[in-house]
């Protein structure tokens, strides 16, 4: 029978185990099959969100959390751009974030591909590093955790190693290379095992066989999968604390994407840079080490605990060198990318909260979407010619050019506004200060890259202050080039608007919009090719059968109409005046419903304050921290980040309130049945 | 009897052995009269193919005489069918011919080309990487391949076969032409000794072999390790089936793994077609085409493998990189030192950039790149050429199997995508219309054009799947549904 948590989930709201409406046995629930739409919480009236019943105890259901790639490839203290990039694990396409963890597991077809990429970085656990020259670069990792030499005797390829020397190793690797926990005693004894059967092979080189004893460790269930069960007693509500090590692991997951203790490359760098005086205590501890501390000490249970080491985590300014970065940069001309690293902004924000923008926003789309057509069109650099174009193109995707990306440049703006952290949704939708590329070495060929902040000539400064712009005609990460892009259509008469305000809708009002009935012949007309998008639209959709979803989604993209597809600023549109004005309809906050706004800038400045914007960027925060929909059980919640919040408008005040929740600590015990 | 051929392969590799492979497989698939099961093969060259390069004189003069080289000179408005053209005397295309002195067999007889389809969808630069074949961007759906191969789910030990060759003979995968599904790379193996030892480790004796048992042993532990974690997990049902759908899918792996084994025992077709088919295994011949430095040795032990795997019934449907997708900047040294360039002088991209359009055939650049792709071609053509050597239900093998050569990015290098040249080889009875033919369809912009779309749709309906609209391309950039009626009528 299954278990009663299970069935109890409102079925209102979608929520992420909603594979399970048929409560057959379990192995007749198929996991591969593709959820029907997209799993989000919109569905709930955001009233009911907020209201808390005081004194509830809440919680969370227990889960399994499969490693995703990114968190894979930093572990393995790999580059982007490396093999392991290649490991299979990305989050289903019908979830909203990559956090969500419903259905995830591993396949077939993902453990073919991930045997292929397994191997990748296992030559760092295969000897001991360079002692007389000191340099980390040959083998970064192991040297990290075997600088106690304890491990010599398994790296002496005169003998096979005996089996406290072999148990040594492989509980060596299995928590600082693999499950980034204490092992379980017969995790250490079933990877001894195969170890000592591997070291025996008398055809077998040590490498060889340490290529195996990775590999084999990496497949371990323990590699792919951590629990988030709880542990210890279960209080008289029905839940369970996570268990010290489960929160450490949670904690630094979701803020930085990568596992407590898991081994730093910083040093790398810092020893091409700075030589051996680079070397710091992340060098032996591991990345986030004051997490693992807190674990092994229990003191991770208090709260304050918590918030100062989510403090020291989330957001800080860094003068020098982003070593943060060193792993996610891939395929530069410069081999230790460093180039990149130093042209990154000095706003650092952790990664997984990095990611809750890139992935809440969606401008990370721009890297793949189809190349859109006349790139210049409408703007006033419409016949400025191809350097101009490519100058655009090369913002997007040229790996060779050594200057931060549309997308890295966006994140530059938020990660600031993060750090300094008041009013952050505010000043997240009006904010006139970009972070825009420059234009310095030989290497960077097309100088125009500025061009669509509407900066004519090429900044020539290398330094972070000169890319920090204030730039006309901008107002808020909403009419930003790479936001713009991103939602924008092939041609600049498409209907971006309808997309981009389709997207406001379901992301900035939490409000869901009915998906396309079949048989609806849902495209512009030919005949309009020539008109403005805005003509073409307002031509097609105010028919009787359109306008009934339109109207949810027309009036919010029409502002948009004053940047053109991929995001520049229109300087005529079809021979008129570029029209950005628009009635807000059927808005859910009454004090922008019925509102006249001139265009995006106007418009976004007035979502900047509205409460109902606000609680709906609360909800989106909740989903990507705590991996899944909200509910009305999380009411309490969903109230406690709010008056976080309101304090002064930060962000991290609320990211604390929710990390140390009841919400994301405790877990209902799977073992009693139905949830309260 | 419900025989199948790999039922039947299974019964005779489990019996008392077959002492001459070629009288086996005549009798194998004899017997199997009636039945067949369809095959694809396709080849994929990195960095463009010049359409004149597949143009035969007689469809040169039908579009315009020997200055058209591409779309942009078409000016018809309907496709455009020539029977008995002499294909083997297109600048690339010479492979397809008689030679007498090697006992070659035609293909010309067996082949039609295609000129004229577009593909706006994969884009177009350097390499369109993995839209070319699944037709979508952000890796949003499966290639053709994948596609087909899943849905047909023959239940052969596997589904698809991707291999491939690049410029440097240490890169061992390419993670740029084909995709499993949605979001999900679909890995070609670039390295011919690891494909060895995926594909032909079980009936392997050497390094090969040592390859085959590590795996097993790899997931020998897996599965023992998701079993035990399966049984201990006290969590909810929900989260118990990660961990079920793990252990279940190591299970499947081992099992193939022993069905392998099986499989490959002396005697079994798979075995008996590697020893025939096949150069020995990696590093036993001094002349080792596995490990070769030069680019056409490695595909010439890829294609082996290919040929012994359709043979030998490891798989149907299989995808052969010629330097495709991330790989596309490759040299030819071999072939450049025969046209009086400097050995080593160039990469494909400096290539390319020499031969700029492909206008001046006279160019020793175009030269080279028009002999790579006659190599290629070369090499597919005898896979062709072995495959027809086999009987199979009434016909042979290669009756039942489609050959595919195209590129990944259309007509030229920084190609627009507009023209998708191709070679089609075999399959006529999957009912496709390759009797020594060219189809040229209308320059892209008009009504009348194709897709690469279609094509693939082809493919599809010619494997009995109902499928018309494959990849992503949005209504706005779909010319039509369906298949190619010139190309393809049912069986």
């Amino acid at each position: 029978m299954p278990d009663m948590e299970d069935v109890q989930q409102d079925q209102d709201t979608r929520a992420d185990t909603s594979d399970l409406e048929d409560m057959s046995p379990v192995v007749q629930v198929d996991m591969s099959d593709p959820a029907p739409e997209r799993l989000t919480g919109n569905s709930i009236p955001q009233s009911e969100l907020f209201t808390c019943t005081p004194d509830t105890l809440t919680a969370s259901r227990g889960r399994l959390r499969r490693v995703e790639r990114d968190e894979w490839r930093r572990n393995a203290g790999r580059w982007s751009g490396t093999a392991a990039d290649n490991v299979p694990f990305l989050a289903s396409s019908d979830h909203q974030y990559s956090s969500y963890t419903a259905r995830e597991t591993l396949d077939e077809a993902i453990i073919e591909l991930y045997l292929g990429s397994i191997h990748d970085g296992s030559s760092y656990w295969a000897s001991l590093p360079d002692g007389r020259s000191g340099n980390p670069s040959a083998h970064a990792q192991i040297m990290t955790t075997t600088h106690s030499g304890e491990l010599a005797c398994f790296f002496d390829t005169t003998q096979v190693p005996d089996r406290d020397c072999v148990e040594r190793y492989t509980t060596k690797l299995l928590e600082r290379g693999v499950l980034y926990r204490p092992a379980h005693p017969d995790e250490v004894r079933d990877l001894s095992d195969f170890a000592q059967a591997q070291l025996a092979k008398p055809e077998q080189s040590r490498d060889e066989s340490v290529e195996m004893i990775v590999s084999a460790a990496r497949m371990m269930p323990g590699a792919l999968f951590r629990t988030e069960s709880g542990d210890g007693e279960v209080d008289d509500a029905g839940r369970i604390h996570l268990s010290d090590q489960e929160l450490a692991h949670s904690l630094v997951y979701v803020l930085d994407k990568r596992a407590p203790g898991s081994l730093s490359v910083h040093r790398h760098f810092r020893w091409h840079e700075e030589g051996a005086s680079g070397y710091t205590a992340d060098s032996v501890e591991g990345h986030h080490a004051a997490f693992t501390r807190a674990a092994e000490d229990g003191s991770i249970r208090d709260p304050e605990v918590i918030e100062a080491l989510v403090r020291q985590t989330i957001a800080a300014k860094i003068e020098g060198p982003r070593y943060d970065l060193a792993l996610e940069f891939g395929g530069t001309r410069s081999s230790s990318g460093m180039p990149k690293m130093n042209r990154a902004s000095e706003y650092k924000v952790s990664l997984g909260v990095r990611d809750f923008f890139r992935e809440w926003l969606g401008y990370e789309a721009i890297r793949t979407k189809p190349g859109q057509a006349d790139v210049l069109a409408t703007s006033r650099f419409r016949d400025a010619g191809n350097r101009y174009r490519q100058s655009y193109v090369n913002n997007i995707s040229d790996a060779r050019e050594d200057e931060i990306k549309f997308v890295e440049q966006l994140d530059s703006v938020i990660a600031r506004i993060v750090v300094e952290d008041e009013d952050v949704l505010a000043n997240l939708l009006t904010t006139s200060t970009f972070y825009v590329p420059a234009w310095i070495t030989t290497f960077d060929a097309h100088r125009w890259k500025a061009a669509v902040y509407e900066i004519d000539e090429p900044i020539t400064e290398d330094t972070r202050e000169a890319r920090w712009q204030t730039v006309p005609m901008r107002g808020g990460v909403l009419t930003h080039p790479a936001w713009l892009a991103a939602h924008g259509h092939p041609n600049e008469n498409d209907p971006s608007a309808v997309e981009r305000g389709k997207w406001v809708r379901e992301n900035i009002f939490c409000q869901d919009v009915p998906g396309l009935p079949e048989g609806v012949d849902a495209m512009l007309d030919p005949e309009t090719i020539n008109e403005s998008a805005r003509t073409r639209i307002q031509s097609k959709t105010e028919e009787a059968e359109c306008v009934g979803c339109h109207k949810l989604m027309n009036p919010l993209g029409y502002p948009f109409e004053i940047y053109n597809h991929t995001g520049f600023v229109r300087e005529v549109d079809h021979g008129a005046e570029p029209d950005g004005s628009s009635v807000l309809l059927d808005i859910p906050d009454p004090m922008l419903d019925g509102v006249e706004v001139r265009d995006a800038i106007d418009m976004s400045a007035k979502f900047a304050s509205s409460p109902y914007v606000k609680r709906c960027f609360i909800r989106q925060t909740f989903r990507y921290f705590v991996g899944r929909p909200e509910e009305r059980a999380d009411a309490c919640t969903l109230q406690r980040m709010e008056a976080a919040y309101d304090e002064k408008g930060s962000f991290i005040d609320m990211v604390v309130a929710l990390l140390t929740s009841d919400t994301f600590l405790y877990r209902w015990d799977s073992t009693q049945g139905e949830q309260p | 009897m419900n025989i199948t051929r790999r039922s039947l392969i299974k019964a005779l590799g489990a019996g008392a052995g077959v002492a001459l492979f070629a009288p086996f497989l005549t009798q194998l698939h004899a017997e199997m009269s009636g039945q067949h099961t369809p095959r694809v093969v396709l080849f994929v060259e990195g960095n463009g193919i010049w359409p004149w390069l597949m143009m035969d004189p007689m469809t040169r003069a039908q579009l315009g005489g020997e200055q058209v080289f591409s779309y942009k000179q078409y000016t018809h408005n309907t496709p455009i069918e020539l029977d008995g053209v002499p294909l083997e005397q297109a600048t690339s295309l010479a492979a397809l011919g008689v030679d007498p002195g090697q006992g070659l067999r035609d293909l010309v007889k067996h082949s039609a080309v295609v000129l004229g389809l577009s593909s706006k969808i994969a884009g177009g630069s350097h390499s369109s990487m993995t839209h070319a074949l699944s037709l979508t961007r952000a890796l949003e759906g499966p290639s053709i391949d994948a596609y087909i191969s899943t849905q047909l789910d023959l239940g052969l030990p596997f589904a698809a076969m991707r291999v491939g060759v690049c410029s440097t003979p240490s890169k061992k995968l390419n993670y740029s032409l084909c995709t499993q599904s949605k979001k999900s790379i679909a890995p070609v193996i670039l390295d011919p000794s690891e494909a060895f030892n995926i594909y032909f480790g079980s009936v392997a004796q050497g390094a090969g072999q040592a390859a085959f048992t590590k795996r097993k042993e790899l997931l020998d532990f897996s599965v023992e390790q998701a079993r035990k974690a399966r049984d201990q997990f006290s969590g909810s049902s929900t989260e118990r089936l990660k961990l079920e759908r793990y252990f279940e899918s190591l299970e499947t792996m081992v099992n193939r793994h022993e069905e392998l084994v099986e499989l490959a025992k002396p005697g079994s077709a798979l075995f008996e077609a590697s020893q025939m088919y096949l150069s020995g295994e990696p590093g036993e011949l001094t002349d080792d085409l596995y490990t070769s430095p030069f680019l056409f040795d490695r595909l010439q032990a890829q294609a082996d493998m290919v040929t012994a795997a359709l043979i030998g019934g490891l798989t149907n449907c299989a995808v052969v990189s010629c330097a495709a997708g991330e790989d596309w900047n490759a040299a030819y040294p071999e072939i450049q030192v025969l046209h009086g360039m400097q050995r080593n002088a160039s990469a494909h991209d400096d290539l390319r950039h020499g031969a700029g359009t492909g206008t001046r055939p006279e160019l020793a650049e175009s030269k080279v790149l028009a002999e790579a792709t006659s190599r290629q071609i070369g090499v597919m053509a005898n896979i062709a050429r072995k495959l027809a050597d086999v009987p199979e239900a009434g016909g042979t093998m290669l009756d039942h199997t489609i050959f595919v050569y195209m590129s990944d990015n259309g007509e030229m290098h920084h190609s627009t995508a507009s023209e998708w040249p191709m070679l089609l080889v075999g399959g006529q009875r999957l009912g496709f219309k390759t009797t020594g033919r060219s189809v040229v369809y209308p320059k892209q912009g008009s009504d009348n054009n194709r897709q690469v779309s279609n094509l693939f749709n082809t493919l599809g309906h010619a494997c009995g799947l109902d499928l018309d609209e494959f990849g992503g391309e949005p209504p706005t950039q779909r010319i039509a549904r369906g298949p190619l009626s010139e190309l393809w009528s049912p069986v």
